[in-house]
């Protein structure tokens, strides 16, 4: 199920309805049921994959800490690693690992037993399943170190893992923080409820509004790069950086405001990241969960920076190239690794010299958003040729000359989401509101009400981390 | 406390009714024109087309080199003194266009409906096919409902929105378990899959002329249906031919040239054959309706004029066009003598 549906508007209510009717010793079951019919909307015969990951991960996670033997909580720790990577591999990757061998497609076509294992695994990329496993190794590697209990409950670690409104795109929350907001007594809140509805209505409108209709300008500028005006090729490269903000920012806000209804607070997954000033503080802003879950379970026990400082390149570029290939088994994602990796290393050189001047602060993050707009072109074109049509377009060096019409309010509309998120909500939309007098707010929900029903995309394209 | 939450939500629908209103009203005419140009193009020439032309890539398509780049539906209104309509997209069917032709029906001085048929587009790569989503979404935007609720049901993409897999899968179904028949006798190669699985245009060295193999299968893939009533698009074709029955205009059913000849050559005698058969179905059901004139040019336009032998398309050089043309224009021209007449 997703959250831009008929079938989630209706999903939700029912939910809510039954979470604060039923008493609150059964709730955690009502949540789980919810997430399975959240999740298994989709496809249910992956329920079981989430099913297994979970299981794996529960009495791996009781006999690291039944035992006090390290070499055996190692060896658990091991597998339980094993076991969520695996999963990953053979359904995340392996499929398009083998489709991606030329003429292997139309070879296996007519192969009667492999052609159809091979579709099916192309075709069947489990919605989420990079989200919810890396959860799960949080999880258990929190365990191993002795940082949480393991659960007791299989039933509410099972709910930790399905919890619906981040099950599929995060933000990953860690097992210490989430867990006891769900299994703590909640009572029915008017501020709740004020708090979830402001993040899901300016959710929906800069995922309904803006991403929506950003991709479909994206769409058709990268599906024939070189015929387009450099300006166009330029457009193109900028509304994509917006276009995967908006998308990804906007489902973190309607799962935060869902998660509100029910009194739990997920983590901020964005902090204004296109006003980032350098790379590295880029990734301080941007995906925050995943970040912090690359520094802490993989940066960190390389030896993050207390390495000498070949070893340190060597990390920084081994997070860089594992970050790339956490999006999917495409190798334009791991040149977009490597290219943030690359300019991390250089900006660090660079600032190690010259130092940081305040008064460069706009040139810096002008130089920061271009060069993370670069790196977008390999995020989005599905291969290199595309990636190359869209640069050459953009400086000018192919002979296309067409122009792309955008309905002048839409582009209003664009600039209007960048100076509010950015400049007036800035981090906090509760806060930000609570500021505002009754006049302002209504003046404010009914133009985004407004909006939402005239300018939405007429596409409702799927949230483009659902596919992660 | 309830009071207070009954307000803000009476509140919320009122905010929600203007905005429809506004819609209705301002906006909607601005996604007319951008997702249903069609529409857009049939209400701005309201009542001024006595025919109209409903084609696809195949009315417009001309080669770099050719002097005479007149798309059909142009060589057709040379030729007549009628008014014309040409409504015309890349990719678009006779599903497409089952929406347009309610909108049809409301236009008292149409005529003449000429619309073309490739039969193609009856066949499972073009009915499963991976653009089929956004073309549901543009049958959406083409259809008879209220504007505000074309709008909310493409924004929840409440239509047939199957994903590319989805459709592949059922693709992959019918080229499995389809089996072929010629004249009631099931093909040498029973299904699609099998006759692709066939070793092609081997040399001497047991080594495959790829390029020649792929378009081959391709051809195959393409073409390698029967057609029955249950067909999606024979269904759409039904309808659309109901329409034409109801509202009195004559409808002219233009089957296209497809190139047999180069299909013979790649996949042998059994898939042109396979065409004609489909045609003559199609002949069958329809020539019997005394609103719809099929004009059969399945086999009009020699394979010299077909402009791109790497592909199955019905996109001819401008001597093929004109044939196309002519036989549309001399079937309209001898019915409107028949109607003086009468």
């Amino acid at each position: 199920m997703v959250f831009n549906s008929i079938a989630f508007l209706i999903f939700l209510p029912i939910v809510l309805l039954g979470f604060y009717t039923l008493p609150q010793k059964v709730r955690w079951i009502w949540l789980l049921i919810s997430g399975c019919v959240f999740y298994g909307w989709w496809k249910w015969e992956y329920l079981g994959l989430l099913l297994l990951s979970s299981t794996i991960d529960y009495f791996v996670s009781n006999s690291i800490a039944a035992t006090n033997n390290p070499v055996v909580k190692k060896r658990w720790l091991w597998l339980s690693i094993g076991c969520n990577l695996g999963i990953l591999i053979i359904f995340k990757y392996l499929g398009a690992f083998i489709m991606s061998f030329p003429n292997i497609n139309h070879h296996l076509f007519t192969h009667p037993n492999f052609g159809a294992l091979t579709q099916f695994l192309n075709a069947a990329l489990p919605v989420g399943i990079s989200f919810y496993t890396f959860q799960t190794m949080s999880y258990t590697i929190d365990v191993y170190r002795g940082r949480t209990a393991p659960a007791k409950h299989f039933g509410k670690f099972l709910l930790f893992v399905s919890y619906f409104p981040q099950l599929v795109a995060g933000p990953i929350e860690r097992y210490n923080a989430l867990n006891p907001q769900l299994t703590k007594k909640v009572n029915f809140h008017y501020q709740n409820f004020q708090a979830g509805f402001r993040f899901l209505i300016w959710g929906f409108f800069i995922k309904m509004v803006i991403a929506d209709n950003l991709a479909g300008w994206v769409d058709t500028i990268y599906l024939n790069p070189y015929r387009w005006h450099p300006l166009v090729g330029i457009f193109g490269m900028v509304c994509f950086s917006l276009q995967i903000y908006a998308d990804f920012h906007g489902y973190t806000l309607i799962a935060k405001g869902v998660a509100k209804f029910f009194g739990v607070h997920l983590m901020d997954n964005f902090n204004r990241p296109y006003l980032a000033k350098s790379v590295n503080e880029f990734w301080k802003r941007w995906h925050i969960s995943l970040t912090t879950w690359f520094k802490d379970y993989l940066y960190i026990p390389l030896g993050g920076n207390k390495t000498n400082n070949i070893a340190w390149v060597f990390n920084i570029l081994i997070v860089f190239f594992i970050s790339g290939v956490w999006h999917g088994a495409r190798y334009t994602f791991i040149i977009w690794g490597a290219i943030h990796g690359l300019f991390y290393l250089i900006e660090h050189r660079f600032n190690k010299h010259r130092g940081y001047k305040p008064q460069l602060k706009w040139a810096g993050q002008c130089l920061t958003f271009a060069l993370v707009t670069l790196a977008w072109v390999f995020f989005r074109a599905p291969n290199l040729k595309i990636a190359t049509g869209v640069f050459s377009t953009a400086f000018g060096l192919g002979d296309g000359s067409d122009f792309l019409t955008i309905p002048w309010h839409l582009g209003v509309l664009v600039i209007f989401f960048f100076i509010v998120d950015h400049g007036v909500f800035k981090r906090n939309i509760e806060t930000t509101m609570d500021t505002w007098t009754w006049e302002k707010r209504w003046l404010f929900y009914s133009f985004i009400i407004f909006c939402l029903i005239n300018f939405s995309g007429a596409t409702a394209h799927p949230f483009i981390y659902f596919r992660f | 406390m309830i009071k207070k939450i009954i307000i803000r939500l009476l509140f919320l629908l009122l905010i929600v009714v203007a905005s429809i209103l506004v819609y209705n009203k301002f906006i909607w005419p601005i996604d007319r024109y951008m997702h249903a140009d069609l529409l857009d193009a049939l209400d701005k020439n309201r009542d001024s087309a006595a025919i109209i032309y409903i084609g696809e890539s195949s009315n417009f398509w001309n080669a770099k080199e050719e002097h005479d780049k007149r798309s059909i539906s142009e060589m057709i209104a040379e030729n007549l003194e009628f008014p014309l309509l040409t409504l015309n997209k890349s990719a678009y069917h006779l599903g497409i266009y089952k929406p347009l032709f309610k909108h049809i029906n409301k236009r008292k001085n149409v005529k003449h409906v000429v619309l073309t048929i490739n039969l193609r587009t009856f066949g499972p790569p073009c009915v499963h096919g991976e653009f089929e989503t956004s073309l549901q979404k543009d049958a959406l935007f083409l259809s008879n409902q209220v504007p505000i609720v074309k709008k909310l049901k493409a924004v929840f993409n409440m239509y047939d929105n199957q994903s590319a897999d989805d459709r592949n899968k059922v693709l992959w179904q019918h080229w499995t378990k389809d089996t072929l028949n010629l004249n009631g006798t099931t093909l040498k190669f029973v299904n699609v899959k099998n006759w692709c699985a066939v070793d092609k245009f081997m040399d001497s060295n047991n080594i495959e002329d790829m390029p020649k193999r792929v378009l081959a299968d391709h051809y195959i893939k393409a073409f390698g249906f029967n057609l029955n009533a249950k067909n999606e698009r024979v269904k759409d074709l039904d309808a659309i031919v109901a329409l034409a029955e109801k509202q009195h205009y004559q409808l002219y059913l233009l089957i296209m040239s497809e190139n047999i000849h180069w299909a013979d050559s790649l996949a042998g005698k059994d898939l042109g054959n396979l065409i004609r058969t489909n045609r003559d179905y199609l002949v069958k059901r329809y020539q019997s309706s005394n609103h719809v004139q099929i004009i059969d040019n399945l086999e009009t336009v020699k394979s010299a004029y077909f402009g791109e032998k790497d592909w199955t398309t019905e996109h001819y050089y401008w001597q093929g066009r004109k044939q196309i043309a002519d036989s549309v224009s001399q079937v309209i021209k001898r019915n409107v003598v028949i109607n003086k007449q009468q």
